[in-house]
């Protein structure tokens, strides 16, 4: 009998520490100041030239830093340069890093390491490539100041160096930027806010940035990308947890701080939590989701079957297939440059008030369609593709198109799509950061040039070359109305609508920048 | 007794030989394009070449296949195309947590399995045996991400006794490595105490029924001894078997079970690199959970010799 | 050996095997009738309606596309089962032809076997994973994975009976005799590997079930165009904590139908294995 009780004894008393030893763990984590964060993907190229993923643009913005860079109200600012002058003639840039500027390995910043950067940059980035080839030279003229010279007006030089769009214009030491852009980097030396520490970076698990102790902020307060990037947190954990509903379910259970894609249908549940805010975002910061269109593979090879799309595309029902209430989309934008952004634009607009089945029934009535197949893919292992990709097969079949859904995974959708006589459609969407500027859209500005889908038009070819030459706001905003009408005729892709993917965190913590790039200066935990 | 393991153990080596063909020939013919995943979904088709290049993509099917066998025959499994860290890295630092989870399912299945099977053949069609049943067969009706979501949700959000998800690594202690492998042991388990079960009644009940039990049981051998230490012993060859059948079935169930508790071992492992289509990590696991599941099926076998004099090779 | 009459009466009064053939057959039968049973298309969306409790217009309630989960579940039925039934088909009768040929002839047995320890030691579902991304998703490729997967287990059951029949005197005698070997194999080896093989059967119909549940979690299962018990679940798995309604209906049924099965199989096992006691 004895024996029993002690027994007893003994497991409760194990029990006891075994959940003690839990909370120790947590106090810990907390006293040293460090933040654990779920985000979109795992950060599996650590190149931020390599690849336009997402994810590496995050990792990108921690670790590196960039010579100017944007603010919320979308204009362009400083932040590696302190001052630059142009010439009368708008053809002489001439660039000043700040002081005190220092690589993670302890080496100071030069304008050599600049000029190779931009150089291994611009050789992938879209914007880059405009820039380069605008360009005349760019030369280190002292250890802090280099000049690109210009061969042709060119209107976006800082927004080039300082635009979000993928890849961003990321500065690293010159002995890494001659390594080109096509070829991954082993190694990785920033000048970001964050440090990256290769020995504590399990693949798979968790990935730990440091506080850059040698960081020179700039003064101004932080604003979206530009601005101080103040760090108040010693280290940041990122985690990888491939389940959305386990990464929602950490989050309540104080596990974990931030995530980044918490599922929509969770929403609700983490709104309610008071220990739990759900963070949403606005204008360039929100998604435009689209269904991209094949110009090769016939019948869509016919804009006048193609616009028929125009008809059926309602802009509420895919947001709510996903599980997204009201307050997280833009009802009827029908902006190609999304809305509440500052080239939004409606212009040459064919999308009717209220798109139906019955009104496509009747445009597709008037075209030569003759019952041809409508291959349509849907990766099933991404979201927003998965379920726009179906809501387009039901939306095709029901308007009397001949429609074979195609499901698969997303590393094949990414193959299928290169073959020109292998789809018609597929579902997709991308951030405000590269859709909100008609030069580095991805469905108006991959013009006559070898990218999934083959749109090509020549009048937008001259708007798009005209953009970047442009120099006043007002001449750029007139060229985004001529793009917009033109896509509209041509359909390079139909939008599904515009929706924010909001993150959750802790309620404890402040001073999130509202961003749909995860960074993590500035917050700090109450 | 040696001759036939040695034999055994080159018998290993064909069956490598096979999964590699398998798997390289799966992989050689599944769309998708490694070069494409690492440019990402916006990148230039120019840029993409040049990569494809120089992950040495662009050969012929029979010329990757041989190089690649050139290099396992020298012990290397090659880089990740991603970012090129080593494929046996990959591997080495996701290992525990898939062997500790494996390790600590197939305890927890036989501790609870064994005894309930045992306890369903001694009390053989009556309410005992039926529920024991009937929850094996329950448990064997039920993915096993739903009993994942279930128990992360009372036992870990609302109970507090466990973390939802993540894993501590043994060198950290052995009492957070515990706690962070309950839940997801129970879940993956649960099937296995099904399967275990069902199989101990079923060979138990043989056992009993044949001549030298009742002999035994004649001579006055108190029963429960009689069940546990001669019947167990005999009804034990079926029961090591399908523990052993079930380290396959473990593999499959340990992919589910990763994605649900956050634990960063070989499934998830996998199925990302598959979603990725990084093809020499897919080879290099794939080879090894041959290895594994061959190597264990070898160890149960010898097993048999052990448990069973009977048994002679 | 029984009789086939005496062998019918004994299959009625074993319970397992009535209760579970029952509920069984009462399913196929709703199933198979499913476009009589009130449902609607299960294919047409309508997202405003989206996860609405169950009422009088939708007795299930709707999903996550606002499709009726009522006509979503009884036609995925069709799908899971068919699926199910196919692969214990597919699965027993290639596995019986190679553990035939495994069993009978030495040699090839060496070569049949390593292939089998091969394809065994890769998990079904990384199998299915790459199956479906080579050769897209759809319900043939689900079938072929887990068929691939389950053959060599019936592979080793039929060559291991085939093995100890050999030894038996009457076998050995129709061998010495001069018999040819497939009227050896027809006469005294199949009836012989029958029980096992059946019950076995019936193992692999209801893993199949589960394993496809678990591949559409995995979004490797049957496409979501096409409605099955697996990826209405695992499509509605986001919502159980919210509108547990969406997968407590398909997983209900789904562990219905597998415990139904696994019941009769159990039944089948203590009825046909003359070994095994009652």
């Amino acid at each position: 009998m004895m024996n029993k009780i002690n027994k007893g004894l003994v497991a409760g008393a194990v029990a006891l520490w075994v959940a003690q030893a839990g909370f120790a763990g947590s106090a810990a984590a907390e006293e040293n100041k460090s933040l654990t964060a779920v985000l979109e993907a795992e950060i599996v190229t650590l190149d931020p030239h390599f690849t336009t993923a997402y994810i590496t643009r995050t990792f990108g913005f921690m670790v590196y830093d960039t010579l100017f860079a944007m603010d919320t109200a979308g204009q362009i600012q400083p932040q590696m340069v302190d001052t630059w002058t142009v010439s009368d003639d708008n053809l002489t840039w001439k660039f000043k890093l700040r002081d005190g500027l220092k690589w993670h390995d302890g080496e100071p910043v030069t304008s050599e390491d600049v000029v190779a950067s931009v150089q291994r940059w611009w050789a992938v980035s879209p914007l880059g490539t405009m820039l380069r080839n605008a360009t005349d030279t760019i030369t280190a003229d002292s250890a802090n100041e280099f000049t690109i010279q210009l061969k042709e007006p060119f209107g976006l030089v800082t927004t080039a160096l300082g635009h979000p769009n993928a890849p961003v214009a990321f500065m690293m030491p010159k002995r890494l930027a001659e390594t080109p852009a096509t070829t991954q980097l082993k190694e990785v030396v920033g000048s970001g806010p964050f440090v990256y520490n290769a020995e504590r970076h399990r693949q798979g698990d968790v990935m730990v940035l440091e506080r850059n102790e040698n960081y020179v902020a700039r003064n101004e307060p932080a604003d979206f990308m530009a601005g101080g990037k103040v760090v108040n947190i010693d280290e940041l954990v990122i985690k990888t947890l491939p389940d959305a509903i386990t990464a929602a379910t950490a989050l309540t259970a104080g596990e974990i701080d931030y995530v980044q894609y918490p599922p929509f249908d969770l929403l609700p549940v983490l709104e309610n939590d008071p220990s739990v805010d759900v963070l949403s975002f606005t204008g360039i910061n929100m998604y435009q989701g689209y269904f991209r269109l094949n110009h090769r593979m016939p019948p869509f090879d016919d804009p006048e079957i193609r616009r028929v799309l125009w008809s059926v595309v309602d802009q509420n029902s895919v947001p709510a297939a996903l599980g997204l209430s009201g307050q997280y989309t833009v009802p009827d934008c029908k902006s190609f440059f999304l809305c509440g952004t500052p080239y939004e634009t409606t212009a040459g607009s064919l999308s009717p008030e209220n798109p139906s089945v019955e009104l496509a029934k009747e445009a597709l009535a008037k075209t030569k369609y003759n019952g041809e197949k409508i291959i349509i893919l849907q990766a099933t292992d991404i979201d927003a593709t998965r379920v726009s990709s179906a809501v387009a097969a039901d939306w095709l079949r029901q308007v009397g198109f001949n429609v074979e859904l195609q499901a698969m995974d997303w590393a094949s959708v990414l193959s299928t799509r290169t073959k020109p006589d292998a789809w018609h459609l597929f579902g997709v969407h991308a951030t405000g950061l590269d859709l909100g500027l008609p030069i580095t859209h991805f469905y108006t500005a991959r013009n006559c040039i070898d990218y999934a889908g083959w749109h090509c038009d020549e009048k937008m070819g001259e708007y798009l070359a005209a953009f970047p030459r442009a120099t006043s706001e007002d001449e750029r905003k007139a060229l985004a109305d001529r793009i917009s009408e033109r896509a509209y005729e041509i359909v390079p892709a139909v939008m599904w609508g515009q929706i924010a993917q909001p993150a959750a965190h802790r309620s404890d913590l402040s001073g999130i920048i509202p961003s749909s790039i995860p960074v993590f200066w500035n917050l700090e935990r109450n | 007794m040696y001759k036939p393991i040695v034999s055994r153990l080159i018998s290993i080596v064909p069956v490598l030989f096979v999964v590699s063909i398998v798997v390289f020939s799966l992989l050689y013919l599944t769309p998708g394009d490694p070069a494409l995943v690492i440019a990402g979904p916006n990148a230039n088709a120019e840029d993409v070449e040049k990569i494809r290049e120089a992950l040495g993509l662009n050969e012929s099917f029979l010329v990757r296949y041989v190089s690649w066998l050139v290099d396992i025959a020298r012990l290397d499994f090659g880089n990740s195309v991603m970012n090129g860290t080593p494929v046996i890295d990959l591997i080495a630092q996701r290992i525990e947590p898939t062997l500790s989870m494996m390790f600590l399912t197939i305890i927890f299945a036989v501790v609870v399995a064994v005894p309930l099977g045992v306890l369903a053949a001694a009390k053989v069609n009556t309410v005992a045996d039926r529920l024991v049943m009937l929850f094996a067969i329950s448990a064997f009706s039920v993915p096993v991400f739903i009993i994942g979501y279930v128990l992360a949700r009372v036992f870990a959000l609302e109970a507090r006794w466990f973390p939802v998800q993540g894993y501590a690594y043994l060198a950290d202690g052995v009492v957070p490595w515990l706690r962070h492998l309950v839940l997801p042991s129970v879940a993956l388990g649960l099937v296995y105490i099904a399967l275990i079960a069902r199989i101990t009644r079923a060979a138990m009940l043989e056992v009993l029924s044949e001549d030298y039990i009742r002999t035994a049981r004649a001579k006055g051998l108190r029963s429960k001894r009689i069940l546990f230490l001669h019947a167990l012993r005999n009804a034990s060859n079926p029961i090591v078997t399908v523990i052993g059948v079930g380290v396959a079935l473990l593999i499959g169930g340990a992919v589910v079970t990763e994605s649900v508790f956050g634990i960063p071992g070989l499934g998830r492992l996998t199925i990302d690199a598959i979603l990725r289509r990084d093809y020499p990590v897919i080879q290099g696991i794939m080879l090894l959970f041959s290895l594994v599941y061959v190597l264990v099926n070898l160890l149960i076998d010898i097993f048999y010799v052990v448990l069973d004099p009977r048994i002679r090779y | 050996m029984h009789s086939n009459r005496s062998m019918w009466r004994a299959a009625l009064r074993n319970p397992s095997i009535t209760v579970g053939g029952g509920i069984l057959l009462l399913i196929t039968i709703v199933f198979l009738f499913a476009p009589w049973l009130g449902t609607v298309d299960p294919l047409t969306m309508n997202p405003v309606n989206r996860t609405l409790d169950p009422s009088s217009k939708h007795w299930f309630g709707t999903d996550t596309y606002g499709r009726d989960l009522y006509s979503r579940v009884l036609y995925g039925g069709r799908i899971s089962l068919f699926i199910g039934f196919s692969v214990a088909i597919l699965a027993t009768f290639f596995g019986l032809l190679i553990g035939l040929v495994s069993g009978y002839f030495r040699i090839a047995d060496m070569i049949i076997m390593r292939i089998m320890d091969g394809l065994m030691s890769i998990p079904a579902v990384l199998l299915a994973i790459a199956m479906t991304a080579l050769m897209r998703g759809s319900v043939l490729n689900v079938i072929l994975a887990i068929t691939v997967s389950e053959i060599p287990r019936v592979v080793r059951l039929v060559r291991g009976s085939v093995l100890s029949l050999r030894e038996r005197t009457y076998v050995e005698a129709a061998m010495v005799s001069g018999t040819r070997t497939p009227t050896i194999i027809v006469r005294h080896i199949l009836p012989n590997t029958f029980a096992p093989l059946v019950v076995q059967a019936t193992y692999i119909f209801a893993a199949a079930m589960i394993m496809e549940a678990i591949m559409s979690f995995i979004g490797a299962g049957t496409p979501p165009s096409i409605p099955s018990w697996g990826n209405i679940i695992a499509e509605g798995r986001v919502l159980w904590q919210v509108k547990f309604m969406i997968i407590v209906f398909p997983a209900a049924f789904l562990s219905l139908a597998v415990f139904s099965i696994n019941m009769m199989g159990d039944g089948l096992r203590d009825l046909l294995d003359p070994k095994s006691p009652r």
